[in-house]
């Protein structure tokens, strides 16, 4: 377990000194945001008494610089998209070989499931408990043959994002398009989006349209812009070189 | 201009949290040298010009995404992390920063 | 006249880091708005239309972080804000309902010299000037007519304001003097557009914004105004976008700046 000590001043009308380390985390004292700074030296933020936001406070069992939140936030790099059912397909592409294609009739048909999972946004807020209904990737990859050990996300709107083929497989992927026992809303990446909760949310692609096998790890949207190419949030692989 | 946008938009979908170039004039601060919001944007997909102020702006996530006011094509984004800040034109063809006639 | 490019280079350099601010006033607007006098230390002024980005961070790290226009014209280190209450807001609840005197908070700017009426722009001439609100937008338009009369400049201006209803109005007293006598230093056209709720008496029916009410009064010389602000909700100011468009306003014109949508369920 690495071991990270530093020291931020808050200023608050009085000088403090915090020291933190990587197991007072999961403690009451939360490691404060740095300033986002070209070099990343310490600079100082003011404490706003009284402000929560709509953040809980309370200590949780959170990945590392999590804060566990209320509330859903809207987060997107584009505009909503709004895909008839009727329009929508799934697509999933080996390098070498035939693509399987999926219609909406034909997704739904396939065996579901109803997921009860937390999720972790690298913007630092975690939403406990979220329940959802899915079909696993691993039911889609049974019709698929593929050597590549890598996948490319695509939504519709453009946004992709990478991850290994082993991290969609073992039940731990889903193609998803109920939220909170409704047909997922088109702002929260309806019809159906890619849910991966044991990676940071942006993986979890909405609007999701299909997914190209690939022999290398090639960064997608974030990861190719500062962010993580992995992104397990329980080590707190935000960005390129964490 | 108070834009409170954790809140999502109309539940029944719509055109999301969406501000413009003004909103995300201060994240180029210290980025570029003077005032983002007085440049002229051309967009490389579909070559509409348009004021930054103009460009629609996606806020919140992980960075911060400009798109064309009339193609939604992508024109700019800004990541600040505290690993460094990265910065993508690849999607405007150009930025014009002359002042607009009748300015000194 | 200052040199405008000097003016926006110097702001704009100034906007580049965060700073403390402390309340050090607050007056009510309507039902559900307040404006805040902010102190911050060696602010060097702004540009009517101008805005900062507010960060509020809690005492565990957890911080948030959003934009407000500038409320007033520029006074030295002072900072005033006029925060619309989203019931469901994250920043705005504590702006509005629990933020007090002493309390403090990180600013960071001016920032934008593109939605910015300078008393005297060159690029505007003679005028006239149409400043087209939606709801909480009337602020940064509130700030121009302001430093318009504080300049003494005679460019006759029009405000539409768009609102839900009165409970909703914001700066009313300034409001009515302002339009009271075309003769007065600093009067300014007023247009109430209620969509919902309308006063008793009130002339027009509730109602969205039309083309008739962004209409010029008799009084002006040109069927069009040189320049015109339009500030609000997204939908607000595309829809006022459209009808200006309608009316035969060139591009170039016309400048906007959108809020985040308000009045959002969960």
């Amino acid at each position: 377990m690495r071991h990270i000590a530093g020291q931020v001043r808050f200023d608050t009308g009085r000088s403090r000194t915090l020291v933190w380390t990587k197991e007072s985390i999961n403690s009451s004292v939360r490691r404060p945001p740095l300033e986002t700074v070209g070099s990343g030296r310490e600079h100082r933020v003011t404490i706003s008494r009284g402000f929560f936001g709509h953040h809980d406070p309370r200590a949780a069992d959170l990945p590392p610089g999590q804060h566990l939140t209320h509330g859903f936030p809207v987060l997107t790099a584009g505009p909503t998209q709004l895909i008839p059912t009727e329009r929508w397909s799934f697509t999933i592409t080996p390098e070498i070989g035939e693509p399987k294609r999926w219609s909406w009739d034909e997704m739904t048909a396939l065996p579901s499931e109803e997921i009860t999972v937390d999720i972790h946004c690298v913007t630092r807020w975690t939403k406990l408990g979220t329940r959802w209904r899915g079909v696993a990737l691993d039911t889609f990859f049974e019709d698929v043959e593929t050597d590549d050990d890598y996948a490319m996300v695509h939504s519709y709107g453009g946004y992709t994002t990478n991850l290994p083929l082993e991290d969609l497989l073992g039940g731990r992927a889903w193609i998803a398009y109920e939220f909170e026992g409704e047909p997922l809303h088109a702002e929260h990446g309806g019809p159906a989006r890619l849910l991966v909760p044991h990676l940071y949310f942006w993986k979890s692609a909405k609007w999701v349209k299909g997914i190209t096998m690939q022999r290398s790890d090639e960064p997608g949207f974030w990861e190719s812009f500062g962010y993580h190419t992995y992104g397990d949030p329980w080590r707190e692989q935000r960005y390129a070189d964490d | 201009m108070t834009s409170d946008f954790s809140t999502p938009a109309a539940p029944g979908g719509g055109t999301g949290p969406v501000l413009d170039g003004n909103a995300a004039a201060g994240e180029f601060a210290g980025i570029i040298a003077g005032d983002p919001t007085i440049a002229t944007v051309r967009c490389a997909g579909c070559g509409a010009a348009q004021a930054f102020g103009q460009l629609h702006a996606y806020m919140g996530g992980p960075g911060t995404v400009l798109r064309c006011r009339e193609c939604e094509a992508m024109v700019a984004r800004v990541a600040r992390t505290p690993r460094g800040t990265w910065l993508d034109l690849s999607g405007s063809s150009s930025w014009s920063f002359s002042p607009a006639p009748g300015l000194a | 006249m200052t040199d405008t490019n000097t003016a926006l280079g110097s702001v704009a350099l100034a906007g580049n880091r965060w700073r403390k601010a402390t309340l050090v006033g607050v007056h009510s607007q309507s039902w559900h708005s307040r404006t805040l006098d902010l102190h911050v230390p060696g602010w060097t002024g702004h540009l009517p239309g101008q805005h900062v980005d507010i960060r509020l961070t809690a005492a565990d790290g957890y911080s948030a972080q959003r934009s407000y226009s500038l409320a007033e014209p520029a006074t030295p280190d002072r900072v005033a804000i006029t925060v619309d209450l989203l019931p469901h807001g994250e920043v705005s609840p504590y702006l509005v309902e629990t933020m007090e005197i002493g309390d403090e908070l990180d600013v960071r700017g001016p920032i934008g010299g593109w939605f910015v009426w300078e008393p005297g722009d060159p690029s505007i001439g003679d005028g006239p000037v149409l400043l087209i609100a939606g709801g909480s937008g009337v602020v940064p338009l509130v700030t121009m007519v302001r430093a318009r009369k504080r300049a003494g400049d005679p460019t006759r201006t029009m405000l539409v304001y768009s609102l839900r209803g009165p409970r909703d109005l914001m700066y009313g007293p300034e409001l009515e003097e302002m339009s009271a006598d075309p003769s007065a230093p600093g009067f300014a056209d007023v247009r109430l557009v209620y969509t919902r709720r309308v006063p008793d008496g009130h002339l027009r029916a509730a109602g969205h914004l039309t083309v008739e009410d962004i209409r010029p009064p008799s009084a002006w010389p040109e069927p069009l105004a040189a320049r015109v602000y339009v500030c609000g909700p997204s939908g607000f100011v595309d829809h006022a976008t459209r009808l200006l468009r309608t009316t035969g306003y060139p591009e170039d014109r016309i400048r906007t700046e959108r809020f985040g949508a308000t009045g959002a369920t969960r």
